[in-house]
């Protein structure tokens, strides 16, 4: 399937993540992001840097528990709680956001 | 059970734990990733499991792993994300490590080192093993 985003064509699977890392953009996050219904804000950008980097360190998409471990290991335990992701990316932060931020769907993802 | 035997050797003392056995290097077949999933599965749904790796399943845990030539996902990196997951007993059999030459400095530094005892104790010890 494909997104259009500005007129750039990108490749997205049948859940809507995209299929390529380096697809990805401040813009198609604001146009996936949408489509969750979701208005990105800089709490949201916060979580959206953190899954970038937790993928490119562990080349996973997180599920919810390591989610917010990692969450509370880089912010505190402010923003490292289901409730406060939950309240950012709902219904299901770890599939919201990692689509959100670009990467693959969780595979452990229930 | 008998809950009542102590153990000085709590690292090894797997009696209500899942143990999962890694006895194969990674990329050739997909046994090491399939372990990995079912690793990940288990933290993610708080299952207290814990990994043993013997024999070449040692090369997992490798640090230097240059996966790019083979357009692979780097295990090892990947295996580094399990204490996230709740998974923080990734056990090593120190006599695999010697007959292959590699030193535990060379390996991913949240994996700890156990004798062949405590891996025999381990095994013995352990209701469910799940071998891959």
């Amino acid at each position: 399937m494909i997104l259009e985003i500005e007129g750039k064509m990108l490749a997205i699977d049948e859940d809507g993540h995209l299929l390529k890392l380096a697809d990805w953009s401040k813009t198609a996050a604001c146009a996936l992001a949408e489509q969750e219904n979701i208005t990105l804000d800089e709490r949201h950008w916060e979580i959206i840097d953190l899954l970038r980097e937790f993928h490119a360190t562990f080349e996973l998409s997180p599920a919810m528990r390591p989610l917010v471990n990692y969450v509370r290991s880089k912010l505190g335990g402010e923003k490292g709680r289901s409730i406060y992701l939950m309240q950012l990316f709902p219904p299901s932060p770890a599939r919201v956001a990692s689509k959100i931020a670009g990467l693959p769907k969780p595979e452990n993802c229930l | 059970m008998n809950d009542n035997v102590t153990d000085n050797t709590s690292a090894t003392d797997g009696s209500k734990r899942i143990l999962l056995v890694c006895r194969h290097a990674p990329y050739g077949t997909s046994l090491a990733r399939e372990s990995i999933e079912t690793a990940l599965a288990a933290g993610a749904l708080g299952v207290d499991i814990t990994l043993l790796f013997i024999n070449d399943g040692v090369w997992q845990l490798y640090n230097h792993q240059q996966v790019s030539v083979i357009a692979a996902k780097n295990h090892g990196a990947m295996l580094s994300a399990l204490p996230l997951y709740g998974v923080e007993r990734l056990l090593v059999d120190e006599k695999s490590l010697s007959e292959r030459g590699i030193k535990a400095s060379n390996l991913t530094d949240i994996a700890e080192v156990i004798d062949k005892d405590q891996v025999k104790h381990l095994l013995a010890n352990c209701k469910v093993i799940l071998s891959f």
